[in-house]
């Protein structure tokens, strides 16, 4: 089989300088990955402050 | 009406927007507080200061609206918070922490039986004594977070931190919460 040689080398395109910024799909997946969890785990615990505390604030506007 | 129209509606004389306001969003800033300082008494205290502040800074022209309202109001009853603690250390107080809260005090269990309430109650106590076993900095980015849809940027600035280290505070509370949750053998699925 004939070798084909590919290069790594990635060129910059006019317009498309990103070397000032960074992006790291690894954190982005984390981060929604662990919204998931935190989504799973801390949804069922809601606590209701109740209509009387929440009359209090009304009633001081 | 969504949280910017609601705004604008009380800004501009309807005081019914603002009751709608805080009934949408109260539970979530109620646990916010109440799972940050482990008090009931305090957490409503704060909760009201809260909603009191909300109220002046609307009227006094401050809320600049980028259409993250419970995120603002997360934060103020963060400054609170840290307001709060400061005072206290200054007072030389005593202990904030506080177990006995009224697990049965919650809108979404209003309509179950108590065969449900129970085994939701002790889901809730059970994740609660999770999150409080996490150290203070680690399960103050799960609570802005997640109560208050906080970027790791605002989380970031509120907690004055680099976003990295607001970014590995997460990644070690949720390391260490799995860990729990494996080591006490919990499932997280309620029904």
């Amino acid at each position: 089989m004939p070798m084909v040689k590919i290069s790594t080398l990635f060129h910059r395109v006019d317009g498309f300088d990103e070397s000032g910024t960074s992006f790291n799909s690894t954190d982005t997946m984390d981060q929604v990955l662990g919204d998931n969890f935190l989504d799973e785990l801390l949804g069922p615990v809601e606590f209701d402050p109740g209509d009387k505390l929440v009359n209090t604030i009304l009633e001081q506007i | 009406m969504n949280d910017q129209e609601l705004v604008q509606a009380y800004i501009q004389g309807d005081q019914a927007a603002i009751e709608s306001l805080i009934n949408r969003h109260r539970s979530k800033v109620y646990t916010y507080i109440l799972l940050t300082i482990k008090n009931q008494q305090l957490a409503e205290d704060l909760f009201q200061e809260t909603f009191i502040k909300v109220i002046q800074s609307l009227r006094g022209g401050k809320y600049r609206d980028n259409g993250r309202f419970l995120s603002w109001v997360i934060r103020i009853a963060h400054n609170l918070i840290i307001d709060h603690f400061r005072k206290e250390k200054q007072m030389n107080s005593v202990s904030n922490d506080d177990t006995e809260v009224d697990l049965f005090n919650s809108k979404k269990l209003s309509d179950d039986n108590i065969e449900e309430l129970i085994i939701n109650s002790q889901i809730k106590t059970e994740i609660r004594i999770l999150i409080n076993q996490l150290p203070d900095d680690q399960r103050e980015v799960v609570l802005l977070r997640h109560y208050g849809g906080l970027s790791f940027k605002e989380i970031a600035d509120q907690t004055d931190v680099s976003i990295n280290t607001a970014l590995g505070r997460m990644r070690y509370a949720l390391i260490n919460l799995r860990k729990l949750i494996e080591e006490k053998n919990l499932t997280l699925t309620v029904y």
